[in-house]
């Protein structure tokens, strides 16, 4: 296999493997802060319908951390498996953030142990809520951690550049560049975001399979209130980063903008194709990428132009963009309309076309944190470290990349089938309706006992 | 101005949406509620 075949399959494969971990992760980062506002919520209002959320969540919880570690695993290990040279780059700047995620993990995960284990064995709740403070903190700091890798894949700083090594090296200054605050915000909302949406897919699609059950209404609105918050947070995050890539990756907006030309009172494009250098059929909005850029209507935005032809990304990666976005809006305005027709009491948002709109977006969500990514990442090229390394040259010249790309596709088919058909049986054999009436059974029993006391 | 919105906005945004799920999240008398009659 020759070098270029080499570079190829690392890609693929690390396309692969981000591409399948981030489904779970972003569930492992956003599900325990559902779990910890449904408990909280149960508790405050004394409600057994929440508790019984929690409980279920965290249930289905534990399979999709399970696949997490796996993929999380094999990414590390491809990181210098794959791009050796860039390990060995920038290794030394990386590590502090790289260890600091193995220590958010382990914290997650070993109170996530204790959460599960002490279920119904403290007298008060409240006390049992407070072991996932340390559980939804590590899944989110895991998150926060590894995307300060990212950020600084985007914007490296911290360091100095001599004879092709990084000296001088300063750890913090490296993790707080520039891209780092809203990427990282951006990934942690909408993992959030996409948990929500993911569970209230699954309610929705509960009470369209003719469950009446109060338990799924609440966690329908619940969710959906949560995801339209969330949602709305990412939209604006969003804009944030279209500020910072106008700063400090310019390339990256000019790019997914189609942005040919350096110029004031530049517009946003939106949709179309591009066929050779003709943007066609596209919706533009005058100004837009102006404001988006610098929130002000006449600023003027760096064009492709003003880069080398060898230095400026795909321009498909317009496409991923658009979806991103468009998905982000859809969402915001199915849950907004959920929200406010519950409130006015509208019929049509119970309709099952509505609710099959909402067991869309559970996908959909998905589909708009993986266009993210590619866009993010597609984005970066042809920079593995922008401005000092590229892509080629951190691969590996191994000949075997392409078994190793077979044989991970495997396991990851595996683990996704796997998963889907544990999650299923798991919640299939423990229906919500027996689970209800057993904990009603429970509690008719303990109030007998106390009175037998 | 930018330089606000790139580096600590994100975080107020972020961590204000989560205060707000807290506070909102157990607002839920609506939930439950039957739609409108249809009218004859
Ligand atoms: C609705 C308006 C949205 C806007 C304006 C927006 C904007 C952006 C921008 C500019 C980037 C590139 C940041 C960079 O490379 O530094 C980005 C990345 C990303 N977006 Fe969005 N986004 C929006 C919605 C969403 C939604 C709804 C999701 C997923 C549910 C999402 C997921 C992601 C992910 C995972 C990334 C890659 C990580 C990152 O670079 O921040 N975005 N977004």
């Amino acid at each position: 296999m020759g070098n270029e075949e080499s570079v190829f399959f690392s890609r693929v494969l690390t396309e692969l493997t981000l591409s399948f971990h981030i489904i779970y992760a972003t569930i492992g980062v956003g599900v325990p802060l559902m779990i910890m506002i449904a408990q909280w919520v149960g508790i405050k209002k004394n409600d057994e319908h929440y508790i019984l959320l929690a409980r279920r969540w965290a249930r289905g919880f534990v399979i999709t951390v399970a696949v997490g570690v796996v993929t999380g695993t094999a990414i590390g290990m491809q990181l210098s498996l794959l791009w050796p040279n860039f390990m060995e780059l920038a290794g030394q700047v990386i590590a502090l953030p790289l260890f600091m995620e193995t220590f958010a993990f382990f914290f997650e995960a070993i109170f996530l142990g204790i959460y599960l284990y002490t279920w119904d064995r403290f007298d008060n709740q409240k006390k049992h809520l407070l072991l996932l403070v340390p559980v939804a903190l590590g899944a989110s700091f895991s998150a926060v951690f590894i995307t300060i890798v990212n950020a600084f894949m985007n914007a490296p700083q911290g360091f100095d550049l001599v004879d092709g090594e990084l000296v001088n090296i300063q750890p913090l200054v490296a993790m707080f560049n520039p891209a780092m605050p809203t990427k990282v915000a951006h990934v942690v909302i909408t993992a959030y975001m996409t948990s929500a949406f993911i569970l209230a897919a699954i309610a929705a699609f509960r009470l369209l399979k003719g469950s009446d059950h109060v338990y799924h209404k609440k966690a329908l609105f619940l969710t959906m209130k949560l995801g339209l918050i969330f949602s709305i947070g990412a939209a604006i995050i969003g804009d944030f980063s279209g500020k910072y890539l106008a700063e400090y990756q310019p390339e990256k907006l000019a790019a997914a903008e189609w942005h040919f030309e350096t110029e004031g009172e530049a517009p946003l494009m939106l949709y179309g194709i591009l066929d050779g250098q003709e943007v066609k059929y596209t919706i533009t909005i005058p100004y837009a990428l102006s404001i988006l850029a610098h929130s002000d209507p006449t600023a003027e935005v760096i064009g492709l132009n003003d880069f080398p032809e060898d230095e400026i990304p795909p321009l498909y990666i317009h496409y991923l963009f658009d979806t991103m976005v468009t998905i982000g809006v859809l969402m915001i305005m199915v849950s907004g309309l959920y929200w406010l027709g519950r409130h006015m009491r509208w019929r049509f948002i119970h309709s099952r076309w509505y609710r099959w709109l909402i067991v869309a977006g559970g996908p959909l969500t998905v589909i708009a944190i993986e266009a993210g990514w590619w866009y993010a990442e597609v984005g970066r090229q042809p920079w593995i470290l922008r401005d000092i390394m590229k892509v080629p040259e951190a691969a590996t010249t191994s000949g075997h990349v392409d078994t190793m790309l077979y044989l991970f596709a495997t396991l990851y088919l595996i683990l996704g089938v796997g998963s889907v058909v544990v999650l299923r049986r798991m919640f299939r054999n423990n229906p919500i309706e027996r689970e209800i009436a057993d904990r009603e059974a429970e509690v008719r029993e303990g109030t007998r006992k106390g009175g037998d006391h | 101005m930018d330089e606000f919105l790139m580096f600590y906005a994100p975080f107020i945004v972020l961590i204000g949406a989560i205060i707000l799920a807290f506070i909102v999240a157990p607002m839920d008398g609506a939930a439950t509620r039957p739609p409108k009659e249809k009218k004859k």
